[in-house]
C-alpha cells in the first residue's frame, strides 16, 4: 500500500511539474497578416508597452484565468512572478495608465475570441491548436 | 509651452468620437477598492490631532471606470474619498480623469487630470494595495503634501522607447496646474493661516492659484530583468491670495489690503532604483527639493520668508516572503532633512527625521489585504509641530494597521 501511495505521489508530482512547465503556442486571428512575434515583443505586448501591430492595427491580448499555461506565459515570457504581474496591472488600472489583457476562462473561449476579433493574440497548450486560429511563430 | 499642451488638449477632445455615449458595455471596466486603517502613535501626534489616543481616521475608497473609446483613444476616471486625520473627511473628489490618445508605440498624449510622475511610486499612492507598507516612505512621499503632489490638470506626452539590448525607457512629461481646495488642506490652515493668526490677526479669506505644475520622468527597464532605474523632476508653483479681517478689533485700511503668499515646491528631483526578483523586492530612492513659502510686501505682515530651504531625503527598503508567498515582511530605513546643509538639531530633534520600520503584508485573498507595521522614529521633521500643541518629543514611534478590499 505504501509503495502504491509513493508511486502515485511521485506520478502526481511529475505530472504537476509537466503541467506547470507546459509548452504553449501563441495564436492570432486567421485574418491577421502577422505570422511571427519576437519574445521581446511578446513581453511588451503583455505589459501593454506595445499597443499596435506593425500594420497599425490595435493589439488585443488575451489571458486565460489561473491556468498553468498562463503561469508559463507570465514566468517564461513576461519574466515576472504572477504576483508581480498582478501588481503591475493593478497599478496601471488604478492610475488610469493602462488596460490589462482581456481574461477568458478556458482554451475554447480563448480560441473563439482570438479567432473572431481583429488584432488579437492569445496562447493555448500545443495540443489544443486547431483550424479556428493561426499559430504565431515565436522568433 | 502651456500653449503646446493646450493644443494637445484640444486635439484630444476633437478625437473623441460623437458616438462615445453609445460605447459597448463589454468594453467598459469598473474597478474599486475600500481601505480602512488604524494609527496609534506614542509621545507625538502624527497625521492626526489625536493619534496618541489611536485613530481610525485613515481610510480611502475609490471607484475607477475606463473604456476603450476607439482603437487609439481610451478614457477613464477615478473618484476618490479619503480621510487622514484633519484632511479629506471622506468627500469624494476626482482623483484623476483623462483622455489618452496613443498615437503609436513610442508616443501618446493625455489630457485631463493626470497623476503626477514623481519617483517610482507617486502615481499609485492613493491605492493601498499597490505598496507593501501602509505609507510610502515619508522622506519623498509626504502624506501632508499629498494634495500638492498627487495630480495636475493639464496635458502630458508619454511613450516607450526601445533601447535594443539595453532594455527600454518609459518617459512622461506633464504640464498643468494643481487645483487645491484650500479649506481641505490641513497644512495650509495650520501652517499659513495659523502662522499669521498667531500674531493676533484674523485671515478671512485665502485662495490658491497655481501658476505652474510640471512633472517629468524617465524610467529605464534595464536588460537585467527586474531592475528599473528612474529619474523624475517636479516643480509646482503657486500663489495664495488672502485678506485679513481685523486687527485688535478695528479694521485699519492698511490691514485690509490683500496679501499674497508665494508657495513653491521647486526643482524636486528623485533618483530611483528598484529590483524585483520573484517575490523579493529591493527599493531605494534619493531626492532633493527646494521649498519656498514667502509673504510678499503687506503693510502689516511685511515681507516674511516662512520657509526657505532645500530638503533632502532617501530611503532603502527590502521586502521578502515569510513562511508563505502571501505573507511578506518589509524593512525600511527612511531619512529626511528639512535643510540638507544643516542636518537638524540632534538635541531637540528639529529639522530631521529618521524612521526605522518593520511591516507585514498578508494577501489573505487575491482581493483582500491586511498590513501591520511598527515605526521607530528619531526627529520631528517635517510638520510634526502642526499636529501637536504640547512640546515635541525627539524619540517617538507609531503602529499602523490597514486592510484593503478591491475588485
Amino acid at each position: 500500500m505504501k509503495k502504491t501511495l509513493s508511486i502515485l505521489t511521485m506520478t502526481l508530482i511529475v505530472m504537476s511539474q509537466i503541467a506547470s512547465a507546459s509548452e504553449i503556442i501563441f495564436i492570432t486571428a486567421k485574418g491577421n497578416p502577422i505570422d511571427s512575434v519576437s519574445t521581446s515583443d511578446l513581453k511588451k505586448i503583455y505589459l501593454g508597452k506595445i499597443a499596435y501591430w506593425d500594420n497599425g492595427l490595435l493589439i488585443r491580448p488575451f489571458l486565460q484565468k489561473d491556468t498553468a499555461t498562463t503561469n508559463t506565459l507570465i514566468e517564461e515570457y513576461v519574466e515576472m512572478s504572477p504576483y508581480q504581474y498582478s501588481q503591475y496591472w493593478r497599478k496601471a488600472v488604478f492610475t488610469g495608465k493602462g488596460k490589462p489583457p482581456f481574461e477568458v476562462r478556458n482554451e475554447d473561449l480563448m480560441k473563439k475570441m482570438v479567432g473572431t476579433l481583429e488584432g488579437t493574440i492569445g496562447y493555448i497548450s500545443a495540443d489544443a491548436l486547431d483550424s479556428s486560429v493561426k499559430e504565431l511563430k515565436v522568433d | 509651452m502651456k500653449k503646446i499642451y493646450f493644443a494637445i488638449t484640444i486635439m484630444l477632445l476633437a478625437a473623441i468620437p460623437t458616438g462615445v455615449m453609445a460605447l459597448d458595455l463589454s468594453n467598459i471596466r469598473l474597478n474599486g477598492f475600500v481601505s480602512q486603517g488604524y494609527l496609534d502613535s506614542s509621545k507625538n501626534n502624527y497625521l492626526d490631532l489625536a493619534s496618541k489616543d489611536g485613530t481610525f481616521q485613515l481610510n480611502e475608497a475609490g471607484i475607477t471606470i475606463s473604456a476603450q473609446a476607439t482603437d487609439k483613444l481610451r478614457i477613464g476616471f477615478q473618484l476618490l474619498s479619503r480621510d487622514l486625520g484633519p484632511e479629506g473627511n471622506n468627500n469624494f473628489v476626482l482623483d484623476w480623469g483623462f483622455a489618452d490618445y496613443r498615437i503609436n508605440n513610442a508616443l501618446g498624449a493625455r489630457a485631463g487630470k493626470i497623476k503626477m510622475p514623481m519617483g517610482l511610486y507617486n502615481e499609485g499612492r492613493d491605492s493601498d494595495m499597490l505598496r507593501d507598507m501602509v505609507f510610502l516612505p515619508q522622506s519623498i512621499y509626504k502624506e501632508s503634501w499629498r494634495s500638492f503632489m498627487g495630480a495636475a490638470q493639464g496635458a502630458s506626452l508619454y511613450g516607450n522607447v526601445d533601447l535594443g539590448g539595453l532594455g527600454d525607457v518609459e518617459y512622461q512629461a506633464l504640464l498643468g496646474e494643481v487645483n487645491i481646495d484650500v479649506s481641505s488642506v490641513y497644512l495650509i490652515q495650520e501652517g499659513i493661516i495659523g502662522g499669521i493668526e498667531e500674531n493676533g490677526l484674523v485671515v478671512n479669506k485665502l485662495n490658491f492659484k497655481c501658476d505652474n505644475a510640471f512633472a517629468a520622468s524617465l524610467v529605464m527597464n534595464t536588460a537585467l530583468n527586474g531592475l528599473r532605474l528612474g529619474f523624475s523632476y517636479l516643480d509646482v508653483q503657486g500663489v495664495f491670495d488672502g485678506q485679513l479681517n481685523s486687527f485688535g478689533g478695528t479694521a485699519f485700511p492698511a490691514v485690509l489690503e490683500p496679501f499674497t503668499v508665494e508657495a513653491e515646491l521647486k526643482d524636486k528631483y528623485v533618483l530611483s532604483a528598484e529590483y524585483l526578483h520573484q517575490y523579493l523586492s529591493l527599493r531605494t530612492e534619493y531626492m532633493q527639493a527646494r521649498n519656498n513659502i514667502r509673504i510678499n510686501g503687506h503693510p502689516v505682515l511685511g515681507t516674511n520668508d516662512m520657509v526657505v530651504d532645500t530638503a533632502e531625503g532617501y530611503f532603502v527598503m527590502a521586502t521578502v516572503p515569510t513562511f508563505t508567498d502571501a505573507l511578506k515582511l518589509s524593512a525600511l530605513y527612511d531619512v529626511y532633512y528639512s535643510n540638507k546643509n544643516h542636518k537638524g538639531d540632534t538635541q531637540t530633534g528639529e529639522g530631521y527625521r529618521k524612521d526605522i520600520a518593520i511591516g507585514l503584508r498578508y494577501d489573505v485573498l487575491n482581493n483582500w489585504i491586511i498590513k501591520a507595521e511598527y515605526h521607530d522614529i528619531e526627529g520631528t521633521a517635517p510638520f510634526l509641530v502642526n499636529y501637536n500643541d504640547d512640546p515635541l518629543e525627539k524619540d517617538w514611534s507609531y503602529v499602523v494597521a490597514k486592510t484593503t478590499f478591491l475588485f
